[in-house]
């Protein structure tokens, strides 16, 4: 069956360890996926010294750049503000001081990245990035932006991940 | 546990060496993160990551200037670090409009760039944009 999606909407994106212990985020703004291949997925033919015809293709390494925009942020207790998601969820199996980001420490890798959108006819749409695989997904950027200007819609908190493997869709 | 969405609807203010900004526009946060992916030659399966320092940039544009920087900048000395505080103060989309901080270490906390402000009959705003360095911990409350 061919995959003809039409996007409508995120509806929400979960991030953790595994389907059941994960955050629900749904004030999502937008998420976006895009492919980073640094000099395109193949540079020059590699041509033989003294050699007319080209020998062979060679082939760059590519790797997910994941990025969605929140508004303003996501806390896993209501109550206290300093609950940001990205501090407080655990994101590996058997590690409870796991986070997407530490203030002085590494990153944990995030084994459960999921993200919920909605197509155009109400019909959902799974983009699964992580899968309890280790060391493949990461937060790599946290950005804040507030504007007091007039019209403003949002003030928003921007994350980026890199995802090291396929994305699988449902 | 509770899980849910905080919203915050602007700034309040900015308190930086103890003085209180309020002529704030608009606040920027770059948390940035030195992580890229490995790789080994011929292969195409990432290895994993490598991780180097972490820091973040604190962007302030003012309508029209601030003075709260002015013991820790200038142009014949090498900068300090901020003396007292680095309190950013927001105003959370609620019905009491309570109040949300964020406070910056301010002794790990530097001047690193003062963009070029413009003084202009006509101009719709006069901005001064501020950018502080800074790597030590942010405390929200």
């Amino acid at each position: 069956m061919a995959f003809l999606p039409k996007y409508d909407k995120v509806t929400d994106i979960e991030i953790g360890y595994d389907a059941l212990n994960h955050v629900t985020i749904t004030n999502v703004l937008y998420f976006a996926p895009r492919v980073i291949n640094p000099d395109g997925d193949m540079v020059d033919p590699m041509t033989r010294i003294n050699d007319f015809n080209p020998g062979g293709v060679h082939q760059n390494h590519k790797y997910w750049e994941l990025e969605f925009a929140l508004d303003s942020d996501w806390l896993t207790d209501t109550t206290n503000p300093s609950t940001r998601w990205a501090y407080t969820q655990q994101t590996e199996t058997g590690v409870a001081g796991s986070r997407a980001i530490k203030e002085a420490a590494d990153n944990s890798t995030i084994q459960w990245f999921l993200v919920n959108v909605r197509e155009h006819d109400g019909t959902a749409t799974v983009l699964q990035y992580a899968d309890e695989d280790a060391n493949v997904l990461m937060c790599t950027s946290e950005i804040s932006e507030f504007s007091n200007e007039d019209g403003t819609p949002h003030q928003t908190v921007t994350f980026r991940f890199i995802c090291l493997q396929e994305v699988v869709r449902s | 546990m509770a899980e849910g969405a905080i919203k915050l609807k602007s700034i309040a203010s900015v308190t930086t060496n103890a003085i209180v900004s309020t002529n704030i526009v608009g606040f920027r946060e770059e948390h940035v993160m030195n992580i890229t992916p490995q790789f080994m030659p011929n292969t195409y399966q990432g290895l994993g990551f490598l991780q180097k320092a972490k820091w973040r940039n604190l962007v302030f544009t003012m309508d029209s200037d601030t003075n709260a920087f002015d013991a820790d900048w200038g142009i014949t000395a090498a900068n300090t670090s901020l003396g007292t505080s680095l309190i950013v103060t927001f105003v959370v989309a609620d019905a009491a409009g309570t109040a949300e901080t964020w406070t910056y270490q301010f002794a790990k906390s530097y001047v690193s760039r003062r963009e070029p402000g413009r003084i202009e009959d006509g101009a719709a705003r006069n901005t001064t944009v501020w950018t502080i360095l800074m790597y030590g911990t942010k405390l929200i409350a």
